[in-house]
């Protein structure tokens, strides 16, 4: 080697390792007065396998991957979300408005049928849950566990976490004003959309013209228009729509086109940042969706959007690897989430400060 | 044609700085109308997702300032998370696809055993076996088994072709001055190989870039560069997202020069150039 190179050689090193102590010394000082509980990002479809080959002490997701880790023995629970914010609102039905939709009263009568639809549906499953045996109730297991690829004991057991309702409440709209505030606490939002304060986004973002609407609402003969719906993929909150688009049930069409609406959906979402993101690209209307990505996109991305009803409440736990049990058992250890934007998220940080534990993305 | 002075003693090449200069012009030429239509495209979209130039580049900068309470950490923190990963792979398939791969030049019975499985495994893609990485491999090291997957085979490729591309007459002379199998793979093969690790290395980090991307968008300890860009996106921040790709962008230049100039060197050092 002759000299330049051994010096340009020297010269590349002391750079990295200079480059590697200054982003060292720059990393801010752990906090040491906290008790610590670690988060990674893992999916809930994946949460039970990561559960099961040591990857994580932990999960907090939503049901049926829930109860599909807590039947077979995987995960204990530590606490269900209605334990710690009862009534909580979860998925919800978000528009679109655009330039294209909803801009006449044709297209807002679209809207509160598919909102009316949903509201069918979601009182069958109510009904049928309720009577817990029968052929609706055979049929209701049954389509739970065809749409999530889970096994109809636990779609069983996932429903008895599920609240499902549709009323946007001044309860519902508090808890969105919670959301956002939580978000604003944690830097992920910088502004409120031009509103003064998060009760007013809250008020803001939701339309329950639709709602009130639907009780006058009657089958009609006729397809009035279509509708591009979006849903997540295997997400039982969302189970009003699967109930819905069920022909056997509704006389061998679906619910919606009882209701005089075509419904169409691309592949479902994985998650409901990407319902938003199929929003702005104009894939779709209207949407099944959590509210926590309703509202981060609505502020962040201005995605112009609207919450309709409400889909379902409750229905996500922060679960422990067996035997973990409680959140001091996680102390110290890593607990997966669906990621910051989701509610599950927001559960398991609220949950953790409540406790007096500081939660921390794993590494960092 | 008189020469120019400072010619003489090496210091100027008009030929080549006019060359140098047409290219830099037209390097510059393109970066700004690039950037031009960019702006011009946000400001007709007017969408967040596309953001005008200026708003990621305060997003660039105001990354790496503040931390991020999510995460924990600022964009320094996750280009550390992101090279610690993407060292610990690269050395690794560095480890393994340089004996390997002369193994199998070298040796036709090791090349019949081997060929099969790294024709079967070569075709998939690394970023595939992520989700399955992370539950055998855990966090950590799940996704520093896809970046080991990203380099490994291009390497190997590269240096298994560098061994069989020996010229014949260079082994022939070698052997008729008496060098044995060790001295003729020590003094002949794998000094003609090299040209071509280097080769395997550059491809092979290129590569190794964007499946880190991937690797940390499914799971990842400490965050990391990926990490960030999908957590943006998520959050709906897209000017942040936008700023995380350059930075990729940026260490992948980085990295890919730093192998080129040393690719450069040892091939002039050995007269390849």
């Amino acid at each position: 080697m002759n000299k330049k190179t051994t010096i340009a050689a020297i010269i590349v090193v002391a750079i990295v390792v200079i480059a590697a102590v200054a982003v060292v010394l720059m990393q801010p000082a752990a906090s040491t007065n906290k008790k610590i509980i670690y988060w990674t990002q893992i999916a809930p479809v994946q949460q039970k396998a990561a559960l099961l080959a040591g990857t994580v002490d932990g999960a907090v997701g939503w049901e049926p991957y829930c109860s599909d880790a807590l039947n077979d023995g995987t995960g204990s629970v530590v606490v269900w979300s209605d334990q710690v914010w009862p009534e909580h609102p979860c998925c919800v039905i978000a528009v679109r408005y655009s330039d294209a939709f909803p801009n006449n009263p044709a297209d807002n009568q679209l809207v509160a049928r598919v909102v009316k639809a949903n509201m069918v549906a979601t009182n069958w499953i109510v009904q049928t849950i309720n009577a817990g045996s029968g052929t609706n109730y055979t049929s209701l297991i049954q389509m739970g566990a065809q749409f999530s690829g889970i096994q109809a004991s636990v779609v069983q057991s996932a429903l008895g976490h599920i609240e499902y309702s549709n009323q946007l409440t001044p309860a519902v709209k508090a808890a969105f004003a919670n959301f956002t505030g939580m978000f604003a606490d944690l830097g992920q939002i910088s502004n409120l959309a031009g509103y003064p304060n998060t009760t007013a986004f809250a008020n803001a973002i939701t339309n329950t013209s639709y709602l009130a609407m639907a009780p006058d609402i009657q089958p009609s003969a006729t397809i009035l228009g279509s509708v591009h719906l979006g849903y997540l993929n295997g997400d039982l909150h969302q189970f009003a729509r699967v109930v819905a688009m069920n022909t056997s049930l509704w006389g061998g069409k679906t619910l919606f086109q009882d209701y005089g609406v075509n419904v169409t959906s691309p592949a479902p979402y994985a998650n409901g940042g990407a319902v938003m993101d199929g929003f702005a690209a104009g894939s779709i209307d209207m949407g099944y969706l959590g509210c926590p990505p309703a509202i981060l996109k609505r502020i962040n991305a201005n995605i112009q959007i609207q919450i309709v009803s409400l889909v379902n409440s409750e229905g996500s736990a922060i679960i422990g690897k067996t035997p973990i049990n409680s959140l001091s058992q996680l102390e110290g250890k890593i607990v997966a989430t669906p990621g910051p934007a989701s509610i599950q998220h927001l559960l398991l940080l609220y949950y953790c400060n409540l406790n007096g534990y500081q939660l921390k993305l794993k590494g960092t | 044609m008189k020469d120019n002075p400072l010619r003489i003693f090496g210091l100027f090449n008009r030929e080549r700085f006019l060359a140098n200069m047409n290219q830099t012009i037209f390097g510059i030429a393109a970066i700004v109308t690039f950037i031009a239509a960019w702006w011009g495209f946000s400001i007709y979209l007017n969408l967040a997702y596309v953001p005008s130039p200026d708003r990621v580049v305060w997003a660039f900068f105001t990354s790496f300032e503040k931390t991020e309470i999510s995460l924990g950490t600022n964009m320094w923190g996750n280009i550390l998370a992101s090279l610690q990963r993407f060292g610990i792979g690269f050395v690794f398939a560095l480890a393994l696809a340089l004996p390997v791969g002369l193994i199998m030049g070298f040796i036709k019975t090791a090349d019949s055993f081997f060929k099969p499985l790294v024709e079967l495994f070569r075709p998939i893609p690394p970023v595939a076996w992520v989700p399955i990485f992370l539950l055998i491999f855990g966090i950590f090291w799940g996704p520093v088994m896809v970046i080991f997957l990203g380099v490994f085979f291009p390497l190997l490729s590269n240096v298994i072709f560098g061994v069989k591309s020996v010229d014949q007459p260079l082994i022939d002379a070698a052997r008729t001055m008496g060098a044995n199998r060790i001295t003729l793979f020590k003094k002949v093969i794998f000094p003609y190989t090299i040209p071509f690790i280097m080769t395997g290395i550059t491809i092979g980090l290129g590569i190794g870039w964007m499946c880190i991307v991937a690797a940390e968008m499914i799971g990842a300890v400490g965050g990391g560069v990926g990490f960030y860009i999908f957590y943006s996106e998520s959050i709906g921040r897209y000017e942040f997202m936008y700023a995380g790709m350059a930075v990729i962008a940026i260490l992948g230049i980085g990295t890919v020069g730093v192998s080129h100039y040393v690719e450069n060197k040892l091939n002039r050092r050995m007269g390849v150039k």
